[in-house]
């Protein structure tokens, strides 16, 4: 934690430069609804859907603003997803959660200081999966894959937009849509031999939180 | 040793009983050593006892103060027990004879009736005293009528019965209000002839349910004991007679209900709220002054002492049975079946009552009072055996002399002395006496029994002094059989006493009167696959004809059981006229009858109506008396038509249905007894002859002297099932059309249940309804025979054998192997007897000619154990009654080490037994291996075993067996420690190997694991992760 801690720092200060004691800092927490676009297991002729279910998120950030509309930050963000398997109406469910770190760079289209500021965001990071389900010998749909309770760290896309509305010199508000995107982890995925499973994870964040500022 | 400690123990019991008198020091010494002469084996005794120096009529409780009240009735005092230290704290003196005595809901006020009834010419004393227990007043009621019990209610009030009224007493005015009036009863005068005691002279008795909203109560009815009213008062509401005569007497003449006041029981009689016999103690002696019991409802029993005799014949009370005297029984609180028996120090003699808790029971007893700690029943010492019956098939395949191991335990966790009696002739038992827990060695020989060509049963006695509970029996079954000898035994203990199969579904029921229960067994397994209760004493079980319904008439209650065929769940049962104790049941197309034994002078049919639950007795069978002998059999037509009946002095009877009528009546016959059966065809069959369909006699089978113990018809054809003694093989006909029986019978495995006296009419065969077999009740329980019992058999042939886990044909000694081929057992059996049989269904197998474990036998497979004696070249062969096989070689390596399969059909997957040890599951895709986790992997073939483990026996746990020759695993080339090779303990034949998952090993999909022993490698697949 603390060699995150110190990443973090010198991230932001090589981004600010010597401005940096010049900038305001802004550290926030908040909830999202979050869901995901499943991918398709096929083996032969037959396919299944292999995802997550919609669930929910809490993620807390610290960022700051570059210049007048360029800003940045660092967000963790746990996120609670049974995995599930889905074919000819046989579902099977299986625990799961994530947790995820990435940095994104903000550009808003108000100045600082403005009460409202809208903004687009984009960056990286990695995110850890988890299945947290319970064991069975055989699974159904095990024909297609196979949820495993393991963790498997992959790396993490994130693009969205969002509002931030700052009713007073030290409070922010904010509303955003996010779109992580990550490879399948196969590990807690993992297709059966011969299934097919591969490409990216589309995951759909609405998260809404609040911030100070210092 | 063991003798020597058990002299100490009689010699200290007898003492005991003469200490509190040091000027009967010489006297004790005389008495120890008769004590021991005359009763060797008596063990120690359960309970405490109080002596009173009187005569306890009655006893209340006072939780409250922790003393028990005892009305000493021939000293004129209230003792006052100490519930802790079990002493007497302090006496009162009252007004003379407490008779009955009870204390308020609250706790203050104790009520007393003083029983002063006497003779012309002395003044009467009749008395209510109501003590104020707070405020240490007394205060004594003089009243007209002979006051005979009293207990409280709900409200307050003392409900006091008379000679002549129904009192309510209500303690703090001291105000006697009148209930309800009765007519004056006779009630005895005193002075009384010396040998006489409370309940012989006052004979009633009342007690209220745990909530005290409802008394039950029992008065004696007039001078003949046999007379007595019985009541239930609903506290504030009702008061609802239940007029009885009953023979013999009601007694114990003392009462107890259970906590909800549903149930009494009166005497020997349970009752339910409603005054109906739903059952009774079998052959009552019906002395009023021994005796007594309480429920017990937190634990569904009820704890009784009750005199019976032994019973003879048709259930009349004969001479007191000294085995029922100073026993405590604990018996199922719905149906009296006896679970266990203590040893108490000396008779009950009335009321008992439980404390609240259910830690402690207090009975009036001989001396005064018993306190017995009911609630640590299970701590007390005692001696329970593995198993009830030791059985041991012959075969003639194994003419050896067998051992069998049962485990003699005490599930306290006590050291408790054991010694084994009645040790016969043939049978060694090794150690004789001892301590639990022990492991008892039983050895027969068989040469001394193979005369028999049946089973010959033995029965051993298990005694032990240290331990309160009744000697346990257990039976030895010694079969003995030839080759030509059909059938399946299948062993049951107890008294079996009717069989039936379902005619809907493949199962059959039997009877098992000893602990009043219908037992149902799948008719394909033959396993037995549910349990249910019945009344007492179940003699005879019928299916009512619309299917819907199991109906079992009982010997000691007054109702007939139904049990659901759809859910094996019993349903209300059919309440029987009073005193009607119905049986034998058939039920018809048009019509259901019971034949009961009635408590009077005629017994009689009834009509039964299944839908309400009730019976009638018929005034007449149309143009017949309704009079039947006790002993009396009903069986209905398979098709409904026609319910024939029959009784022991000869008589037969029919009703046809579609004339709604008694149609027949003869005597044909001196005496009937043995089997009965009906067709469709009009035939009948009783004793040893066919009856046409006007119950004339149209041909005898055999011998007119023989008692055919089976008989049951198919369709127009019969079975014959006769014994020339039950320790003999049984031989079964079949009677043609025409009424010839066949020429060639088939001798079976034992013998069918046979007739005596007190059952003259049985039934022992049950044709399955779907044709795959015949039951029999038999000497040991009951036997299977394929329906096809008398074809030409063909001999069996071996034509492959292979490793029992993945099919290999590699084996080694001490594995388990999979015997393919045709015609190697007439019927499907698993067995579950440990040590495994060397015999099972009517197969055996040896191997050089040395018999071998059987597992699991069908036509087509059979699972058994390679002896881990054997290596090398061998030669199998297989016994049937079709003859025997060709000789079948086999190579016996050392190792051979096969992976068990687990299959998954609904998910066609099939899996090698390798159990993740982190969650005990089946490894597999959807449950990887991780490392740094442990696995266990399930085998057979890994060899010889240090310590060796003989074969068939399951394999120890101290020491573990382990493999001689160490397998070798490696998981994706890299080799895994092995914690543990060896025999899975409790297993047969089934070895695993312990080992861990290192933290380097490669992670994959398909990882392969290899298990490498004696030159042999098998490899599996195992998905990894990390």
């Amino acid at each position: 934690m603390k060699l995150i801690q110190s990443a973090v720092h010198a991230f932001l200060f090589c981004l600010v430069g010597s401005n940096l004691v010049a900038q305001r800092w802004e550290l926030g927490a908040g909830a999202a609804g979050t869901f995901y676009a499943s991918r398709s297991v096929s083996v032969s002729s037959l396919s299944a859907d292999a995802g997550f279910k919609g669930g929910w998120g809490a993620a807390a950030w610290l960022g700051n603003d570059i210049n007048d509309f360029v800003g940045g930050e660092i967000r963790y963000m746990f996120q609670q997803n049974d995995l599930k398997l889905e074919s000819g109406g046989t579902t099977y469910t299986f625990g799961s959660r994530s947790n995820t770190i990435h940095y994104d760079f903000l550009l808003y289209g108000a100045r600082r200081g403005a009460k409202i500021r809208p903004f687009v965001a984009f960056g990286a990071g990695m995110r850890g999966y988890t299945g947290t389900g319970k064991e069975v010998v055989v699974q159904p749909l095990s024909q297609f894959a196979f949820l495993t309770r393991t963790t498997e760290w992959v790396p993490l896309v994130s693009l969205g937009a969002g509002l931030k509305f700052q009713p007073t010199k030290s409070l922010s508000f904010r509303a955003e849509f996010r779109d992580y995107l990550t490879p399948v982890p196969k590990e807690v995925i993992t297709p059966a031999p011969g299934a097919k499973l591969g490409g990216w994870y589309n995951n759909f964040v609405a998260l809404f939180g609040v911030s100070v500022l210092f | 040793m063991v003798a020597k400690s058990m002299r100490i123990a009689m010699k200290n019991k007898c003492q005991v009983n003469y200490r509190q008198n040091a000027l009967m020091s010489v006297v004790v010494t005389l008495m120890s050593a008769l004590c021991w002469m005359v009763h060797p084996a008596s063990g120690a005794t359960f309970g405490s006892r109080v002596v009173i120096s009187g005569q306890t009529a009655d006893l209340a409780l006072d939780e409250r103060r922790g003393v028990v009240y005892v009305a000493n009735f021939t000293a004129n005092r209230i003792e006052v027990v100490s519930m802790q230290s079990a002493s007497i704290v302090t006496s009162f003196n009252v007004a003379p004879q407490p008779g009955s005595l009870s204390v308020s809901p609250d706790g203050r006020y104790l009520v007393i009736a003083h029983y002063g009834n006497s003779a012309e010419g002395i003044t009467p004393r009749n008395a209510i005293t109501i003590v104020d227990l707070d405020q240490n007043q007394r205060q004594t009621l003089s009243i007209s009528s002979v006051p005979l019990s009293v207990a409280f209610g709900v409200d307050g009030k003392a409900l006091v019965v008379t000679s002549n009224a129904f009192l309510l007493l209500d303690p703090a005015t001291r105000v006697l209000t009148t209930l309800s009036t009765i007519q004056q009863v006779a009630t005895k005068t005193l002075p009384v002839p010396f040998n006489n005691f409370p309940q012989n002279v006052v004979a009633s008795s009342s007690q209220a349910s745990k909530d005290l909203s409802r008394i039950f109560g029992v008065v004696q009815g007039g001078e003949n004991d046999s007379e007595v009213l019985v009541f239930r008062y609903d506290v504030g509401r009702s008061l609802i007679f239940g007029g009885r005569v009953s023979s013999p007497p009601l007694g114990p003449r003392t009462i107890s209900v259970d906590a909800a006041g549903r149930n009494v029981l009166i005497g020997w009689a349970l009752l339910n709220e409603n005054f109906v016999n739903v059952a009774q103690f079998p052959g009552p002696t019906g002395i009023l002054n021994i005796g007594g019991h309480s429920f017990d409802s937190g634990r569904g029993v009820i704890y009784a002492q009750l005199s019976t005799s032994t019973q003879g014949a048709n259930n009349q009370p004969g001479v007191g049975d000294p085995a029922s005297e100073k026993e405590l029984q604990v018996l199922d609180a719905e149906n009296l079946a006896v679970r266990e028996r203590l040893r108490i120090p000396e008779n009950l003699s009335g009321k008992a009552v439980l404390t609240s808790d259910g830690a402690t029971l207090f009975a009036s007893s001989e001396s005064g009072l018993l306190i017995l700690p009911v609630g640590s029943l299970a701590s007390q010492p005692r001696v329970v055996s593995s198993a009830l019956d030791v059985d041991f098939q012959g075969n003639f395949c194994d003419r050896r002399i067998v051992t069998h191991e049962i485990v003699l335990s005490d599930p306290s966790g006590k050291e408790t002395d054991f010694a084994i009696r009645n040790v016969s002739q043939g049978i060694t038992v090794e150690p004789l006496s001892g301590f639990t827990p022990a492991v008892v060695r039983v050895t027969v020989d068989p040469f001394v029994f193979s005369g028999s060509l049946g089973t010959t049963v033995r029965e051993l006695t298990i005694e032990s002094n240290g331990s309160v509970f009744a000697n346990q029996s257990l039976r030895v079954l010694i079969n003995s059989k030839n080759p030509d000898q059909r059938g399946t035994r299948i062993v049951v203990p107890g008294r079996l006493v009717d069989v039936l199969a379902d005619p809907t579904q493949n199962r059959f029921f039997v009877l098992r009167q000893s602990t009043n229960e219908v037992l149902v067994f799948d008719g394909g397994t033959y396993q037995q696959i549910a349990v249910v209760k019945t009344g007492n004493t179940p003699t005879q079980m019928a299916i009512s004809f619309d299917k819907q319904w199991l109906l079992v008439g009982n010997d000691n209650s007054q109702i007939i059981n139904v049990i659901s065929l759809a859910t094996l769940r019993p349903s209300a049962p059919i309440q029987m006229p009073g005193g009607h104790y119905p049986r034998s049941v058939a039920s018809g197309a048009g019509a259901t009858f019971a034949a009961s034994r009635v408590a009077g002078p005629e017994h009689k049919v009834s009509l039964v109506n299944i839908p309400a639950r009730s019976a009638f007795s018929l005034p007449t069978l149309d143009v017949f008396e309704n009079n039947i002998n006790i002993n009396t059999i009903l069986v209905a037509s398979p098709n409904g038509a026609k319910i024939f009946g029959a009784s022991a002095d000869g008589t037969t009877f029919l009703y046809d249905g579609n004339a709604n009528s008694f149609v027949a009546s003869r005597k044909d016959f001196p005496a009937l007894q043995g089997a009965f059966g009906v067709s469709s065809n009009d035939q009948f069959f009783i004793g040893n002859t066919i009856l046409n369909g006007s119950l004339v006699p149209t041909q005898q089978l055999g011998d007119s002297a023989s008692v055919v113990p089976g008989f049951a018809f198919i369709d127009n054809q019969g079975l014959r099932f006769t014994a020339e003694g039950s320790s003999g093989p049984g031989f079964l006909q079949r009677v043609q059309a025409n009424g010839q029986l066949s020429a060639i019978g088939t001798r079976t495995v034992e013998a069918p249940l046979l007739s005596d006296a007190n059952v003259p009419f049985v039934r022992t065969l049950a044709p399955l309804a779907n044709r795959s077999a015949i039951v029999s009740l038999t000497t040991s329980g009951f036997t299977v025979l394929p329906w096809q019992f008398d074809a030409a058999t063909i001999s069996p042939r071996v034509d492959r054998v292979v490793n029992l886990a993945d099919g290999s044909t590699s084996i080694a000694p001490g594995s388990l192997v999979r015997i393919e081929g045709t015609a190697l057992s007439p019927i499907t059996q698993t067995t579950a007897e440990r040590p495994l049989p060397t015999a099972l269904g009517e197969s055996c197998i040896t191997i050089n000619g040395l018999p071998i474990p059987l597992i699991f036998v069908s036509s087509q497979e059979v699972n058994a154990q390679i002896p881990f004696e054997f290596d090398g070249a061998a030669t199998l062969i297989l016994r049937t009654p079709g003859g025997t096989s060709d000789n079948f070689p086999l190579q016996i390596v050392p190792n051979a080490p096969g992976v068990f399969v687990a299959n998954f059909p609904e998910a066609g997957v099939s899996l090698p037994t390798v159990v993740n040890a982190r969650n005990g599951l089946l490894a597999s895709g959807s449950n990887p291996i991780k490392r740094g986790d442990s696995i266990v992997v399930y085998l057979t073939g890994l060899g010889r075993t240090f310590p060796e483990v003989d074969t068939g026996l399951a394999a120890p746990s101290d020491p573990l067996a382990q493999a001689v020759v160490k397998p070798v695993l490696f998981l994706g080339g890299r080799e895994l420690p092995v914690d543990f090779a060896g025999l899975t303990p409790g297993e047969v034949g089934v070895y695993q190997i312990n080992a861990q998952i290192p933290h380097d090993v490669p992670v994959g999909f398909s990882i392969p694991l290899e298990i490498q022993q004696g030159g042999r490698t098998i490899t599996l697949n195992a998905r990894v992760i990390n």
